[in-house]
């Protein structure tokens, strides 16, 4: 089976939302809980390319061991993912504004296959009794630690720029004593 | 348009969209699908966009290529130049007790001073008692030069050695008269071999 892969830019991203967002203490102890080879691979990171998704994965765990398990870390997580909303280019400032809630979740798999080689999919599902709510499953994720709860961060700030702050996400699967389970799921629901 | 017509529209523009969203963070590889059954007209919106990204991402290929060259070659002048810093000062021990520095190329105040170091440094190490400074591949130059040798010359003697200077051309013997500089802490030769001779003769003197 084939190392689970990702695009450089989200590697980018994290590595730079955790040395900008945390206070210079905590990025320092952070860094010291990398390994030399992604300390590496940071100062070269090219934002196109694939990489090992385990490099991501230390990235996270790393700032889960220095936050510790509790809600600054989540904090920490969710506004990590949402950042990645804010990584933009032309072409993804063009997609905001023609996109809308539906075509969003309708193309949600192809936004993961753009950051995501050989793992994970998502299936949507339409939530019987409420008009304006759908369940999402992310599957194949084993050992992407603390994943879902940065794309809970990604898909929460994306849906409310489409609908709005009334916009609500759920997911069960993760937890801090189970990271990295193989599928999660998230019941999304907007006005 | 009807309204169905509109949100297949929409979507293949957002399809279109996600795919240039790569582009934009710089992979050029990635291609917009077409649906070559129906004769929409997007298609060939498309596919003029995947010609101009296929022949944008030639053209960053090709600058990284000659980044990768540029830099390449970067490296070699590094190598060149301190291959070139190394052989600029070479410090020969002619006998024991004798050093011989044979400057040739053009003389600068950067070189000058290294020169310096690096004789100072060896006379030292090398417990040298004496030091030839042979000129013979430097046909002219500059008051500021000649000075430099002369302060050399001076600070090997304050180290307890004796400074020869060899190879005087007769462009650089104006030059020490013409600054009135006394050459009390040099002492003179027509040539290396000559040099070589007086302190043999002298070492057999004091032995």
């Amino acid at each position: 089976m084939s190392e689970p892969m990702i695009r450089g830019q989200v590697i980018a991203h994290t590595a730079s939302f955790l040395r900008s967002q945390l206070d210079s203490s905590t990025a320092r102890r952070l860094e010291d809980e990398l390994s030399a080879e992604l300390r590496i691979t940071l100062g070269e990171i090219v934002p196109a390319l694939w990489y090992p998704r385990r490099y991501q994965v230390e990235l996270l765990d790393a700032l889960v061991t220095v936050k510790g398990k509790g809600e600054p870390a989540y904090a920490d997580l969710v506004r990590c993912g949402a950042g990645f909303a804010t990584v933009e280019n032309d072409f993804t400032k063009l997609l905001m504004k023609i996109l809308t809630t539906e075509l969003f979740f309708k193309k949600l798999s192809r936004f993961w296959l753009r950051d995501h080689q050989n793992s994970g999919n998502f299936e949507v599902q339409a939530l019987e009794n409420i008009e304006r709510g759908v369940q999402l499953r992310l599957g194949d994720v084993a050992g992407y630690n603390h994943s879902a709860v940065l794309w809970l961060g990604w898909m929460q700030h994306v849906l409310q720029r489409l609908s709005g702050p009334a916009s609500h996400i759920e997911q069960t699967g993760w937890s801090w004593s189970n990271p990295g389970p193989n599928h999660v799921v998230y019941q999304v629901e907007w006005s | 348009m009807t309204d169905h017509e509109l949100a297949d529209l929409r979507e293949r523009i957002v399809d279109a969209l996600i795919t240039l969203s790569e582009v934009g963070f710089g992979d050029y590889s990635v291609e917009l699908k077409m649906d070559f059954r129906s004769r929409h007209p997007l298609n060939a919106v498309l596919a003029s966009l995947n010609e101009l990204v296929a022949a944008f991402g030639a053209e960053q290929e090709q600058s990284r290529a000659f980044r990768r060259e540029l830099e390449d070659k970067l490296i070699i002048v590094e190598k060149q130049r301190t291959a070139i810093h190394e052989l600029s000062t070479p410090i020969i021990e002619l006998w024991e007790g004798v050093l011989c520095l044979p400057v040739v190329g053009i003389m600068d105040t950067v070189r000058s001073s290294e020169m310096t170091n690096a004789l100072l440094q060896a006379i030292v190490e090398k417990k040298t008692r004496y030091a030839i400074i042979d000129v013979t591949g430097i046909e002219v130059m500059d008051t500021r030069t000649v000075d430099h040798f002369m302060r050399m010359a001076k600070s090997i003697k304050l180290l307890g050695a004796e400074c020869a200077l060899t190879g005087l051309s007769p462009n650089i013997a104006q030059t020490v008269v013409h600054m009135g500089l006394t050459l009390d802490d040099v002492v003179t030769q027509r040539s290396l071999r000559d040099a070589l001779t007086y302190y043999v003769n002298r070492r057999a003197l004091h032995a």
